[in-house]
């Protein structure tokens, strides 16, 4: 909700260390947002 | 002016010549001209006193060589004592403002004791001075008379005073008119042979010639024919005034907000001009751009000689002094990885200092010059508004409106400069859409907008601008929360976010900045990616015959070429870089650029390639908090820009009748011109 940056299950994040397919929830605390560094927990789930 | 300057030793001419003459120059006598305010008159009228056979003074030269052959009555370099009672009273619209720095060469040539206000200039004594750079007293007749023998080659009603190709010298640049000027805020300034501003956007023409004046004092009197637009030239003089009382009307800023009677609820507000219609922030805002070809050999030099470089990004390309930031400390720090630093770690690296000095005195308080835990909270709200979901609605229904009815006035000619024609005006006008303005009333919003950012050069039009875009936002919030609807303002009007609503100062700020970071940003992102493939054909037919690589074409565009090459942080603790210390208390100007064309990160990095691979993201929108919260619509705009462009421009290329396009700028980028030909 920082960015904008939305997070697509099948594309993942590889470049944060998170594999293509991974459900959001299986995404560690720690991870940060690519584009922003907002933290995973600044996320919401929006319906698009 | 001379050190220590009063209104008495104004009006003793032998003082001030003689005082004048005494001053260290600031450039050697005869290499160039700088911009002069009040000492122009001083200088030009003691070399008349001098070289006049009959030796009369200039007062007296005025009035035998200018005023009797015109037949004018009522032009003065120092009044005659019967006039006195026939002088509007000045007023001073802009006692609020802010000073400009003191220690600025334009503070010191227009004193603070000497100053263009009332207790100065109304002083009898002042009155009937020849001070004949900012002095003169005169009356509409009188001056247009004096203008038209300009605009006629030197002659009016078969009287010549001056050769005709004395005046047409006038319409020339002075030799170093394309340098910065120092006494100007380092800005270049178009000043041409004679001392007269050559035209410019709103005074335009080969022969424009004009002054835009001080702006210090209202101009009184009977309101005036609306003459000034157009070719009618300004007058040196930096003040008119003219018989008879003023009226009431013209102290309120000359237009009244709303009819006696009509009820203000049902009225959208009224934005109000600049008290100067003739100042032109369009002009002083492109030439501080600078028109750098390019920068990318320098910004690589420095990316080499490590991560983080003392000094200021801006003075590797100018060797004026920085007004605003000169006098702090600075650093620039290159390459991708720094940068990136830089922008992941708000906690140490922070805006609120970088910004409060510029952006904050233009906008106000915007989340730009916010750091956590205020950031964080208003940002979240701002966000809202411009969620990829959201701006994708306004492409039908805002932004394509916009580029079709622009693309309809050049499509059937078969050439267009898309630059003056395109790019220069969707995404403002897709803010005027957003804000529900009347097209009546954008060339203003547009020119309040840019003359905002003239505060952080000090020029007093920049708190006027601020002070009127504020007014006029606080009055349309006022009235969407009395009726919303579905636009952006109502939406940010009532926007709550964990039961809170928007401060209305934060929101104004917003607004006040929305111009600039979304309107100015767009158009040069959309020129730059038009330039790029109109300069590589094969990419351009690649892109025509499947959209979908537009997405990696603007950002190719982005990276290769980002609009704004640095941006500024401020070091709040002392810290490190890649193992450089840096100290508390820096100003870090954070390359945007050297991160773009990092060749540890893009292969080839100069060359523009819409297929290169897609692995790193480029920092045009920067990185971390702050990244731009309008990128997804700037996205949006440039993709419906594009496809317009394509679609409805068949066989669109660079017209090879026309000079190619040159993108310009060390700071922000931009080509001027792009011209193209297609097929009808």
């Amino acid at each position: 909700m920082n960015c904008g940056w939305i997070y697509e299950q099948e594309l993942g994040d590889p470049e944060g260390g998170i594999a293509p397919g991974t459900a959001w929830e299986d995404i560690p605390d720690d991870w940060k947002c690519p584009d922003c560094g907002a933290l995973k927990a600044e996320f919401d789930m929006v319906e698009i | 002016m001379p050190e220590g300057v009063t209104p008495e030793k104004m009006c003793d001419w032998d003082y001030m010549t003689g005082a004048i003459a005494a001053m260290e120059p600031l450039a050697p006598p005869g290499e160039k001209t700088l911009y002069q305010s009040m000492t122009f008159g001083w200088i030009v009228g003691e070399i008349v006193r001098r070289s006049d056979p009959k030796g009369r003074d200039f007062r007296q030269f005025v009035l035998d060589e200018i005023n009797a052959p015109l037949g004018l009555r009522d032009l003065w370099i120092g009044i005659p004592d019967a006039v006195e009672d026939r002088i509007a009273t000045l007023s001073n619209r802009n006692e609020n403002d802010p000073p400009p720095p003191e220690a600025t060469l334009y503070a010191r040539s227009m004193p603070a004791a000497v100053d263009l206000v009332p207790p100065v200039f109304e002083r009898p004594d002042v009155r009937r001075a020849a001070i004949a750079g900012v002095g003169g007293i005169f009356n509409a007749r009188d001056e247009a008379r004096f203008w038209a023998m300009l605009a006629g080659g030197g002659e009016l009603d078969g009287v010549r005073l001056l050769s005709a190709e004395r005046v047409a010298g006038f319409s020339s640049i002075r030799d170093n008119g394309d340098e910065p000027d120092p006494v100007m805020f380092g800005i270049p300034i178009p000043i041409s042979i004679g001392g007269y501003w050559l035209g410019g956007h709103r005074v335009s023409g080969p022969r424009a010639i004009w002054h835009p004046g001080a702006a210090r004092l209202a101009r009184l009197g009977r309101p005036r024919p609306e003459t000034r637009r157009g070719r009618v030239p300004q007058p040196h003089v930096q003040r008119a005034r003219s018989p008879g009382r003023p009226d009431p009307a013209d102290l309120q800023g000359g237009r009244r907000r709303a009819r006696p009677g009509v009820e203000i609820m049902t009225v959208l507000p009224r934005l109000e001009d600049l008290e100067d219609k003739s100042f032109d922030p369009f002009l002083i805002e492109r030439l501080s751009t600078g028109n750098c070809p390019d920068p990318y050999p320098r910004i690589h030099e420095l990316r080499e000689q490590g991560p983080v470089v003392e000094g200021s990004y801006r003075m590797q390309f100018t060797d004026v002094p920085d007004a605003q930031m000169g006098h702090l400390p600075q650093v620039m720090v290159l390459g991708y990885d720094a940068v990136m630093k830089v922008l992941t770690q708000p906690e140490i690296f922070t805006n609120k200092e970088a910004f409060e000095n510029n952006l904050g005195k233009s906008f106000g308080n915007t989340i730009t010059v916010m750091d956590a835990p205020i950031h964080t909270k208003y940002r979240k709200i701002f966000q809202k508004a411009f969620l990829p979901q959201i701006v994708a609605q306004w492409g039908e229904t805002v932004v394509d409106p916009v580029v079709n009815r622009l693309m309809g006035e050049f499509i059937d000619r078969g050439e267009a400069d898309l630059i003056e024609e395109f790019t220069h005006h969707y995404p403002f006008q897709v803010i005027y859409a957003q804000v529900e303005l009347d097209p009546a009333q954008a060339p203003v919003f547009h020119k309040l907008a840019i003359a905002q950012i003239l505060s952080s050069i000090g020029a007093p039009q920049g708190p006027e601008a601020s002070s009127k875009l504020g007014s006029f936002f606080g009055e349309l919030l006022a009235e969407k929360r009395r009726n919303p609807g579905t636009d952006l303002i109502s939406h940010l009007a009532t926007v709550e976010a964990d039961g809170e609503r928007l401060p209305d100062d934060v929101l104004v700020s917003f607004l006040r900045q929305l111009m600039n970071a979304g309107g100015d940003t767009t158009y040069r992102g959309t020129s730059v990616l038009l330039t790029g493939l109109l300069t590589h054909p094969d990419q351009l037919a690649a892109v025509t015959a499947d959209r979908s690589l537009i997405p990696q074409a603007i950002d190719e565009a982005l990276r290769w070429e980002g609009p704004v090459s640095s941006t500024f942080r401020y070091a709040a603790q002392d810290t490190e870089i890649e193992g450089v210390p840096i100290k508390k208390g820096t100003y870090i100007n954070t390359v945007l650029a050297s991160a773009n064309r990092d060749p540890a990160k893009f292969e080839d990095p100069d060359s523009f390639d819409i297929f290169r691979p897609r692995g790193t993201r480029h920092l045009a929108f920067a990185s971390g908090p702050h990244l731009c919260i309008g990128q997804h619509l700037a996205r949006v705009e440039m993709t419906r820009a594009l496809n317009a462009i394509l679609d409805r421009l068949p066989n669109l290329r660079l017209d090879p009748d026309k000079p190619a396009p040159e993108i310009k700028g060390h700071l922000l980028r931009v080509p001027y011109h792009l011209w193209v030909k297609f097929d009808r």
